[in-house]
């Protein structure tokens, strides 16, 4: 099974990329869908600005984790810093499950068939994601091979 | 790449450890959570979870400064397009300081602005050396 994962991980890791892509794309509804500009209105300037400049440096950041992605050959070369690497961005989408399940409140956030489907669809990339940088991680560490 | 530019990661690493830690600070002289309690908690806690992660980032960017100073400036592909995509990330940081945050407030909290800026010109500098070091490998 290990060696399975470790053959198809530069297709995993391209998927990876893809589907970050695809939520930051994605992502650029969420404010519209959960009202953000009318809520944030009612904030201070300095707090609104922090929350726009905080909102697109997490943007941003998925868009590096998303483009580095798309060489699977250098996230998997087994060196230092690609294992630092892949670390981190597992644990970062390791976090983002947790958060998913036990920090938000969703009770106030929009009902309906179409935001239920975004969200299981949006759990289930975290997940993804959240494993196969584990697993690369594993991988450039030589926890599991080719 | 001169080994000398390992000096200046490290000093990046604890650049990004002070603009991680002034996050906190700024949470007491800024009153967040004070100004967030008129808001939807689930917009609350997207501000507190943006926080959050964007610390882990910048303690991460720490750890990557410290500990892999010397692969950032190898001029292999990766680091160079990390180094480079960092460069603009803090370099628009800068932009943003300038061009974004309301002037008065910035009058206002004079010492935190020009630190900020020193902090994210300082980290653009560092990172864009590398990256154009990189390329000239």
């Amino acid at each position: 099974m290990a060696s399975l994962i470790g053959q198809n991980l530069p297709t995993l890791v391209l998927l990876a990329a893809i589907g970050q892509l695809v939520l930051i794309v994605a992502s650029l509804a969420i404010p519209r869908v959960l009202g953000w500009r009318a809520e944030t209105a009612k904030l201070r300037p300095l707090t609104r600005q922090v929350f726009w400049t905080y909102a697109a440096y997490i943007w941003a950041t998925n868009l590096s984790f998303g483009l580095v992605s798309l060489h699977p050959a250098w996230l998997l070369d087994g060196s230092p810093l690609a294992a630092g690497v892949t670390g981190f961005i597992s644990a970062y989408w390791i976090g983002r499950v947790g958060i998913q399940f036990f920090y938000f409140d969703r009770s106030d956030a929009p009902s309906g068939p179409a935001v239920r489907l975004a969200e299981v669809g949006l759990v289930a990339l975290f997940v993804y994601l959240a494993a196969v940088y584990s697993a690369a991680t594993l991988f450039n560490l030589g926890r599991i091979g080719p | 790449m001169p080994s000398s530019i390992t000096f200046f990661f490290h000093i990046a690493a604890a650049v990004h450890l002070g603009v991680a830690s002034a996050n906190l600070f700024a949470f007491r002289k800024f009153h967040y959570l004070e100004h967030l309690a008129g808001v939807p908690l689930i917009v609350r806690q997207v501000f507190l979870v943006q926080n959050a992660y964007l610390m882990a980032v910048q303690f991460g960017l720490a750890l990557l400064c410290a500990f892999f100073a010397g692969e950032l400036t190898s001029g292999r592909p990766m680091s160079v397009a990390i180094t480079g995509f960092l460069a603009v990330f803090w370099g628009s940081r800068v932009v943003l300081q300038l061009g974004y945050y309301d002037p008065s407030l910035r009058q206002a909290n004079r010492l935190f602005d020009v630190l900020f800026i020193l902090a994210d010109g300082y980290l653009t500098a560092v990172y864009a050396a590398a990256a154009i070091g990189g390329l000239r490998l």
